[in-house]
Formats: C-alpha cells, structure tokens, sequence
C-alpha cells in the first residue's frame, strides 16, 4: 500500500524542493516510512536543504547504472531514522536517465517504504517525464502569480495526458495582506483557472528561508505558520480531514499567537 | 562557601559521563559547568576508571559542549597521561559502512610525499557540477565550490577555498587507491574527503576545520586524518 508522489510545478522557484522537504520529514514524524527522491539531475537542492550534503557518497545515476546498490545511496536523515535521501548527481545532467530506468528505481523504493516523494525538475523536458514515469499521484504546487499558475497549468495538461490520476494543488506563498488588498490573486482565483482539487494552502513565511538554510525543515518548528501548513498537508495525506487554514481570519490568528504566548 | 553538600559533589560527578561504544569512548560534557571544574572531574574519573579504556579502541568524542582546539587538547592530554593511552579523537559519524573514523589529532604525519607523478594544474575556479579529473595530482589555482568534484589518482592541492569534493588517491583502471596521497587547501572547508576507499566528512561543529584556515588531509591506520598547515 504504499505510494509514490511526485512534486511538481512546471516553473522554478515556487517551492518543490521545500515542499518535498517538509511534506517527507512531516510524515517520517508521523511514524511512516519515507524515502526521497532528487529527481533534479544536475541542479541538486534537496540534499542541502535536508542538511545532508556532506553525506553524499553515491547517488541515483549510480544506482541506476547498477556501481552500487539502492541501500548504499540511501542517506539516512538527522532526526528520523525511517526517513532516508536518494540523493541525485550533480555533475550530470537529466539525460542520464530514462523514465523505464525511474520506473524501475521507483518499484524498488516501494518495497521498502510506506511513502516515496520525487522532487521533480523545474520545466518540461526529460527531467519532467523521468520524475513522473514511476510516480502513483502528482501534487502540483505554484505561488498566486500569472506565470507560476499558467506553467502550473501547463504541467497538469500533461500530467494529465499521462495516465496518472487528476493532480492536487498546492497553493505556496500566499501573502493574506496582498490578498486582503486585493493585490495577489486568491485561492479561489489560482483553484478557478487550474480546476484541480486543492490538498493545501501555504502562506508566505521567513521561517522556511532560516530553516532551509540550516538544513532542518521547518515541520518540526511549532512555532512556524509555514511549518503548521505543512503539518496539515501531511494529515490531509494520511487520510484525516483537516479545513484549510485560515489566514484571513484576524481574530483566529490573533488567538494562535496567544496560544503562542501563554504555551511559552 | 567552600563547604561542599553531598548534592555539590553529586552535581559535579554529573558533569563528565563516559560512555563505551564499540569503536571507542563517548565523553558527554556539561555545558554550564565551569571548563576548570570539568578538567579535575575528568582527572579523576579516568584515574579512577583506568581500566575502562583499557583495551578499547583509542578514539574519544566530546560531546555536550562546544570546546575550543586548546581546550579539546587540554582534555586529551589529561586522558593521555591519566589512562597512559596514545589517544586519537573521533567525531560523531552515524554513517558507520561508508564512513569510518574521522579523526581529528595530528599524529606525526607522513613525510614522505610522493613525487612520481604527472601534476595538472588548472586555474580558475571549479564550480557546482564540474568535475576535474586526472591521471596524476591536480592544483587547482582559484577555489572549489560547493557540488564541485575534484578527482585525482595522485594528490590534490588547491591554492584557494576548498568547499566542494575532492578525492585523492583515487582507483583508476588497475589500482584500488593510493593511500599515500594527501589534501590540501589554503582554506579547508570540504564537503567530503576522500582517499584512496576511504570516505569523510566533517561534521560543522568542528573547531579544527575553520573559514580560511588551511589544513591538509592524509591516511594513517586507515582513518582520515586533518592537520593544520
């Protein structure tokens, strides 16, 4: 029963990699076996942000060209021992592998873990189609901006041509003030144009940048919006209902940050 | 104030916990306990425990504390002249198959540096993705960034800052290695290190592989080992 997700986007920069990040270690926290995958040949993030970059000896275009087996490249992480990196090559690039290749690496990984999140490549290309060849279900995250949402629609097209199951959206970066102004397009506008089922929202947090940095992402900080967000996502996945969070909601807001004060 | 409680002594005792492991002795530190308060604790649990380290694996990490070089050194010899052990210092490597000892105590070393070969030298610096890779030793005048790889069956030597990865020694066509061969950077600050089949890294925490120092790299008894130029 276990699944493989890939995490995509179409454009860059709108979060994949933290997203990965974050969602893979919320549910190695929740007891479930996790590997992830750095399907990003040639441009690897994901180790860093994990804070596990020192630790590479092997990596996927190794395992996949058989110089070493799966369990050697397997990196296991700081906190979680049931959490673990397949780490990718970063002095190659996305036509090192083929998605028959993935789709044997994914089928591996399956037999061993409950989860298997693919931090897919920004873009289109070769890169894109080895991310997805192995995967069961598709998250599709982009920011509420024109260009993020039109390549976000872009890659739900294709998803959607290959024979994977209607894609979820995950809506990152969402600032409540310049929605509140009127000024950022809200979920409700993103949802409308993508037509997809939403799994989650994001908002904008500093929080994700200082955790990036140190290599700890930032679903085990309590105190972090971006960090709760996320830890909601990870139920949403686990099956629970959970109601989106509401970031315009002054007074809830207001009542967290008490909660905040009178916890510490 | 210099009467000691039964509570005074038993908090002191607390503050130095040694703990064997399989391949050596773990030394947890209190880090509000005052450094002189440490030092005479440490005397005498090891005078006291002489044969704990018998017969273990002379590696010793610190932990619990941020130490200095000086005070780390302050330590060992206390532990070198207390248990009459010849002691190297490990630090903490999870990674046990891939990873093995990473030692961090200059033991004398080699003099000897092999001359016998043909040397590359590349000036620029060596960025994320890039390899370089040669049959013989390699200079590299400029820097190695981070996810950059340098790779050399001979040694590697790099008159700049030395962040990426760089493997030394390494097997080629009819060779496992050469465990001879050496490391070194103006400033030392690598990913990983690797000679010949031997792999490390070096944990962040380290206070002997420091932004703009240099240092140099080589293989003793099987274990990687970092000294200051």
């Amino acid at each position: 029963m276990s699944e493989v997700l890939v995490i995509t986007s179409g454009k860059g920069g709108v979060g994949k990699t933290t997203t990965t990040a974050n969602l893979g270690t919320g549910l190695a926290a929740q007891g479930k076996k996790v590997a992830l995958v750095d399907a990003d040949i040639g441009l690897r993030n994901l180790d860093v942000i994990m804070g596990l970059e020192k630790r590479i000896v092997y990596d996927l275009i190794d395992v996949v060209e058989g110089n070493c087996r799966l369990k050697q490249a397997l990196i296991r992480d700081k906190n979680f021992p049931n959490l673990s990196l397949l780490p990718t090559a970063q002095t190659k690039d996305k036509n090192a592998v083929n998605p028959e290749q993935m789709r044997k690496l994914c089928n591996q990984l399956r037999e061993e873990f409950d989860y298997v999140l693919i931090d897919c490549p920004a873009g289109i290309e070769q890169g894109f189609k080895n991310a997805i060849a192995g995967a069961d279900k598709a998250f599709v995250v982009t920011t509420p901006e024109i260009s993020a949402v039109r390549d976000a629609d872009r890659i739900i097209g294709l998803l959607e041509a290959s024979e994977l199951p209607p894609p979820l959206l995950i809506l990152n970066r969402i600032k409540p003030d310049m929605v509140k102004r009127g000024d950022m397009m809200t979920l409700e506008d993103v949802a409308d144009i993508l037509a997809i089922d939403v799994l989650g929202i994001v908002p904008d947090d500093e929080s994700i940048i200082v955790s990036s940095n140190r290599g700890e992402p930032c679903v085990l900080d309590d105190k972090s919006l971006a960090g709760q967000a996320f830890r909601d996502i990870v139920k949403r996945i686990l099956g629970e209902t959970v109601p989106l969070m509401d970031l315009f909601n002054d007074t809830k807001f207001l009542a967290r940050l008490k909660n905040f004060f009178t916890r510490a | 104030m210099s009467t000691q409680t039964r509570k005074d002594v038993l908090e002191e005792k607390q503050c130095v916990i040694l703990k064997g492991r399989r391949d050596g002795i773990s030394i947890l530190l209190d880090d509000k306990t005052d450094f002189s308060v440490i030092k005479n604790v440490l005397r005498n649990r090891v005078a006291d425990s002489r044969s704990f380290f018998e017969g273990a694996e002379a590696s010793v990490n610190f932990k619990g504390r941020k130490l200095s070089i000086h005070e780390e050194e302050t330590l060992l010899d206390i532990i070198k002249v207390e248990a009459k052990l010849n002691i190297s210092v490990s630090d903490k490597n999870e990674q046990k198959p891939l990873m093995p000892k990473f030692n961090l105590v200059p033991v004398s070393p080699p003099g000897m540096i092999p001359t016998e070969r043909d040397t590359f030298y590349y000036r620029g610096a060596v960025r994320s993705g890039q390899i370089i890779r040669q049959n013989g030793s390699i200079v590299i005048i400029g820097d190695v960034n981070p996810g950059a790889e340098i790779k050399a069956s001979g040694n590697i030597i790099v008159l700049g800052s030395l962040k990426g990865t760089a493997w030394a020694g390494a097997p080629g066509n009819n060779s496992d290695g050469d465990i001879n061969c050496f490391v070194t950077a103006h400033d030392f600050q690598p990913a990983q290190i690797r000679i010949a089949q031997v792999v490390t890294y070096i944990p962040e925490d380290s206070p002997r592989v420091q932004r703009g120092k240099g240092a140099w790299a080589y293989i003793l008894d099987g274990a990687v080992y970092i000294a200051p130029l």
